[in-house]
């Protein structure tokens, strides 16, 4: 199923997003993320700055979260490595 | 005859006493006094048979008795044998089942404690990776700056609509 298709549905029940960034991104970041996922453009977007996720971008639309932050994707590489670790074992 | 002395008349009459007396002593007295005699023997005779019987039969009592007794004695070594042959079984299947339920005993703890093992394992790799995601999240809190944070945040939103794709597939 797209993303989009799924984004659209969630923000036809609250048109509200949240978007959570090491810094507060600059318009082109903005542009570009909304160009990925057409159906933000309309949306209501909240951003948050929060340290903590290292980099990228955290999406929030209701109970839909994409989460392009470092901090995920190097836990998701340290639960992969411990895991094939496990199984081999 | 009686120049001889010999009364004719009186020898009648004693011949005729004589056979008289003879006759008495023989149908009265000596008769019944065989026939007693007769039957005296006869029980003496049936006696000594019930008597010579009942040595006989009191021989093959105590024969019998001996053969009995000669039989009880082997019945109880057949038996004693028996029991103890059962006793030996009853004894080796206990032995048996108890070296099973001890097997499975030890299986048991055995399964239970590479189990338990495993689930200490799998903790300790659980703390070690949450330990391991904390100081990699707080060293590289520490060591990336604004600069390279912003670095990353655009080339992942540059390659967002790729990662999107394949999280759609």
């Amino acid at each position: 199923m797209k993303i989009d298709f799924l984004v659209s549905q969630r923000l036809s029940i609250n048109n509200q997003a949240t978007i959570v960034s090491t810094y507060p991104l600059s318009n082109e970041e903005v542009i570009q993320i909304k160009k990925d996922i057409p159906s933000l453009a309309k949306a209501q977007i909240t951003f948050t700055v929060d340290k903590n996720i290292l980099a990228g971008v955290i999406i929030k639309i209701g109970s839909l979260v994409i989460d392009k932050s470092l901090k995920t994707k190097i836990n998701k590489y340290l639960n992969h490595f411990y895991g094939s670790q496990r199984q081999s074992i | 005859m009686e120049n001889l002395g010999i009364d004719a008349k009186l020898l009648l009459a004693q011949l005729i006493n004589f056979g008289l007396f003879f006759y008495i002593f023989k149908r009265y007295i000596s008769g019944p006094f065989q026939l007693f005699m007769k039957n005296e023997a006869k029980k003496e005779g049936e006696k000594e048979r019930l008597l010579k019987d009942a040595k006989n039969n009191e021989e093959l009592l105590a024969k019998k008795q001996e053969e009995l007794a000669e039989n009880n004695k082997k019945l109880k070594a057949e038996i004693l044998v028996k029991a103890k042959d059962e006793a030996k079984n009853i004894k080796d299947q206990l032995m048996a089942d108890a070296k099973k339920e001890i097997d499975n005993l030890r299986e048991s703890a055995k399964k239970s404690i590479q189990l338990e093992k495993e689930k200490v394992q799998a903790e300790i790799e659980k703390r070690v990776v949450e330990l391991t995601k904390l100081l990699i999240n707080s060293t590289l809190k520490n060591y990336i700056s604004e600069d390279v944070s912003r670095q990353l945040t655009e080339s992942m939103l540059k390659s967002l609509s790729k990662e999107l794709s394949r999280y759609e597939n």
